[in-house]
């Protein structure tokens, strides 16, 4: 009897739904995702990268399998198919941002560089008790990373 | 706590004789005034550098001085090599103690020591003193008894806290960390609120712990206070789980488990109900001890049995071997059973912990977030306050697309959100560990019964077909209740000794819970909250003065926390305001040292500023800061500032100030006569 359900009286009122705002993953906030972007620029040589290595180690820095994974390929222990690189699409917004607010310069077409302002914010953040695991992990990467052996990997050659 | 500047002399040495100059200051407010690029920042910076603080500029080890004091100098039209240049120093402290220090720029000496005299001999060059020579700049300049550092902040009074480090060490509060409070030089100085405080040297919180320091404020000391009881807390925890794993160890050698203990400290002890060793009883849990006693009769009973021929007891064999095979075949049912249900709690506890590692990094993530925005404020981003940086329109706290028609939380509701998940997945994971403890105890003790009637079901067979004598499966089951009442008793004995220890660390857990109360909230003191009240009505005075106009200067207040300006609870951003960011320092730096006169601080009485007029400041507002200087002479307070403004509004702006004017119409350095 669903109409005896209205005899309950805490039931008996009109029922409203509120819009209630949601939570975001962390790495969807922009200052995370700036944050990152400035330090691989500022972890690659002359502050300078492509846009594939920028998604290439955009995709690594995020968990510790991927690390390894990407760390392997470059040691030559992993070959490409086992390094799936995933687009982030967010990336591409954080990258909008960023090169509005005047931290990252669009070179050429496909390169980006740190701004002196985006330097000094990365300075900043390289002297702060924050993003500790990625800072290791790009600063270990370092000059690791080529542009060569990032354009290798998106076209499958091992480094082996 | 005090330093004074008493005459500052620079030395350039070449093959046409000595140029440089000498400026002798007063305990009040000094203004070297001069047309730009005559000079007056070498003068600053000379100031910095003999004092070993040229760190504070930059973590270059190059002297702060362009070509003249190093390569080539002009006089006049005329050209000159530097063979060699330095700076003389001569400084007071708060009891009237005078010493020189040199140091030197160019040439064969090395940069890296300084001397010391205890004595005037800029003034009197004859004077027979003492001289020491310190080393500036290297490792060690601030701890070692040798390190220039270590004299100066002797000879100031001040005695350096130790503070931590990202890398987790602890090191003196480098001077270079402290001084920025009270010298403001030109190259950088101006650039942002307090952005010449050198974060390579990689102190945690280096602005914050400079200002505590400067204003002596308690709150550090309580920090580190609170800091030690959080570790005496953790240690507390890790003792208590410690116990708990031994004791249930123990209970694991009578298939037993502990249950009502507190996985944590409690502070209320004992619990009520209290914890208890129990041990399974066929399908039921009970008291070890009630175990102990149940086994004993049946020690008993067994002990009184008198041992029986075998003749007439085939048949009783014969259907006891039947009612073994039986009860076996109903255990190993139950046995399967239990690991089952075992395996779906280590499953269960295996997920939790996946959930948890998430919800850690995610957490991780969003306070790294939180971090970095308040970087945003020092440079004021567009997306920190919700704009497009592109077209101004308001965007979303957020990297999904922005016509996703939901609104993100905001990050500090966010962060509170994980924390909640957090919460809720340690507690599950809490219980999911209890299960898995509850269900392998269950497990053992089933198998332990099982194995128990295998081997009486063996015996029973070896009896029938007469490989043994009855007797002897008698004796082994005596043996077997024998052993586990022994080990019962063994397990109950520790169990009670350890009920003791739980009891102590309860109690020590009450005191570090009673000393931490104890702390005040945001570990500042009355004094403190007193001087940053102070600091904060200063603060609004001045901007009124000076004509702030970014914000009403009421609605500005001194964080309690960064002991920066904050407006409502967020730091103080800088909206396209230039000449407001200068206002802004002038008051903050003029502040700290306001606050020096009616409070006992460590603030050295000293505030050098080159070239206050920047950007867009405006004369008349300059006026007013100056006019407001001038209180620091009454004060026994110095302060140094240069100018380059024009001849006749100069002449305005110091017309009835009480300051002295050190005025210079061409360059600064010229020939030097005497010395």
């Amino acid at each position: 009897m669903p109409e005896d359900v209205f005899r309950i009286p805490e039931l008996a009122v009109p029922i409203t739904f509120q819009r209630r705002p949601i939570s975001i993953p962390g790495d969807l906030r922009p200052h995370w995702q700036i944050g990152v972007v400035l330090l691989i620029l500022w972890n690659s040589r002359k502050a300078k990268a492509s846009l594939q290595k920028v998604h290439i180690m955009n995709w690594a820095v995020r968990d510790a399998e991927r690390r390894a994974a990407l760390s392997g390929y470059i040691d030559g222990e992993v070959g490409p198919e086992d390094v799936v690189v995933r687009y982030e699409p967010g990336l591409d917004r954080a990258l909008r941002f960023a090169v509005a607010e005047g931290l990252v310069a669009v070179v050429k077409t496909n390169e980006l560089q740190l701004t002196p302002k985006g330097s000094e914010i990365v300075q900043q953040i390289e002297a702060a008790d924050c993003l500790q695991p990625e800072k290791h992990f790009l600063k270990e990467m370092g000059s690791r990373a080529s542009e060569k052996r990032m354009k290798a990997l998106l076209r499958l050659e091992s480094l082996i | 706590m005090k330093l004074s500047i008493r005459k500052l002399l620079i030395r350039i040495s070449t093959a046409e004789g000595i140029v440089g100059t000498r400026l002798d200051f007063e305990q009040k407010l000094n203004i070297i005034h001069a047309p730009n690029t005559m000079g007056k920042s070498i003068c600053v910076n000379g100031i910095i550098y003999a004092l070993g603080l040229e760190g504070m500029i930059s973590a270059s080890p190059d002297p702060p001085f362009g070509s003249a004091m190093t390569d080539t100098i002009v006089v006049g039209d005329q050209s000159r090599a530097v063979l060699s240049s330095e700076v003389l120093l001569e400084i007071a402290n708060e009891e009237g103690t005078v010493a020189t220090v040199r140091r030197a720029v160019a040439g064969k000496e090395n940069r890296h020591l300084v001397s010391v005299w205890d004595g005037a001999i800029i003034s009197n060059p004859d004077a027979g003193i003492t001289q020491k020579d310190y080393f500036v700049r290297v490792g060690g300049a601030a701890q070692h008894e040798a390190g220039f550092h270590h004299w100066l902040a002797s000879f100031i009074g001040w005695k350096l806290p130790m503070v931590p480090t990202f890398r987790d060490e602890d090191v003196p509060l480098y001077l270079e960390c402290i001084f920025p409070l009270c010298v403001i030089e030109q190259k950088r100085g101006w650039a942002g609120f307090l952005s010449r405080i050198p974060t390579y040297l990689r102190i945690r919180d280096v602005a914050e712990r400079a200002v505590e320091f400067l204003l002596a404020l308690d709150a550090y000391q309580n920090s580190i206070a609170r800091q030690k009881l959080r570790e005496e807390q953790a240690r507390i925890k890790g003792e208590w789980q410690n116990t708990l794993t031994a004791v249930s160890t123990a209970a694991r050698l009578i298939n037993g488990v502990v249950v009502g203990m507190p996985a944590e400290p409690a502070s209320l002890w004992p619990p009520q109900p209290g914890p208890q060793l129990v041990v399974p009883e066929g399908d039921k849990w009970i008291s070890a001890r009630q175990g102990l006693q149940s086994m004993r009769a049946a020690l008993r009973t067994l002990q009184e049995q008198a041992p029986e021929g075998n003749g007439n007891r085939i048949a009783e064999l014969q259907t006891e071997l039947r009612t073994a095979e039986q009860q076996l075949r109903r255990d190993e049912y139950v046995l399967d059973q239990n690991l089952t249900e075992l395996e779906q709690q280590r499953e269960a506890l295996g997920n939790v912990n996946r959930r948890l590692a998430a919800i850690e990094q995610d957490l991780r993530r969003n306070k790294d977030a939180k971090r970095l925005r308040q970087f945003g404020s020092m440079l004021p981003l567009h997306v920190t306050q919700g704009e497009c940086p592109t077209c101004h329109q308001a965007v979303q706290d957020t990297l999904l697309s922005q016509t996703i028609d939901a609104a993100p939380m905001s990050l500090d509701d966010n962060i509170g959100f994980i924390e909640s998940q957090k919460a809720t997945y340690l507690a599950m994971r809490q219980n999911t560990l209890r299960l898995v403890a509850a269900k392998e105890a269950r497990f053992e003790a089933q198998n332990a019964r099982v194995e128990n009637i295998r081997r009486n079901i063996r015996g029973l067979r070896q009896t029938l077909t007469g490989e043994r004598a009855p007797v002897e499966r008698e004796i082994r089951q005596r043996l077997q209740i024998e052993e586990w009442i022994e080990n019962a008793e063994k397990t109950l004995g520790e169990f009670d000794e350890k009920l003791q220890r739980f009891g102590e660390l309860s109690k020590r857990w009450n005191t570090v819970l009673s000393a931490i109360k104890a702390l005040p909230e945001d570990d500042l003191s009355g004094d403190d909250i007193a001087k940053i009240s102070a600091l904060e009505k200063s603060l609004r005075q001045q901007l009124v003065e000076y004509k702030f106009r970014s914000l009403p200067p009421d609605s500005l207040s001194i964080s309690r926390d960064t002991f920066r300006p904050e407006h409502e609870k967020f730091d103080f951003e800088v909206n396209n305001s230039a000449s407001d960011l200068i206002r802004m320092i002038w008051a903050y730096v003029n502040g700290l040292l306001e606050t020096a006169r009616s409070f006992s601080t460590n603030h050295p009485g000293l505030l050098i500023m080159d070239e206050p007029k920047q950007q867009s400041a405006h004369r008349a507002d300059l006026g007013t800061f100056l006019r407001r200087l001038t209180l620091a002479g009454q004060h026994g307070q110095q302060i140094i500032i240069t100018t380059s403004e024009e001849d006749d509004t100069f002449g305005q702006l110091i017309a009835n100030l009480d300051c002295k004017v050190l005025d210079f119409d061409g360059k600064i350095l010229g020939p030097l006569t005497t010395g």
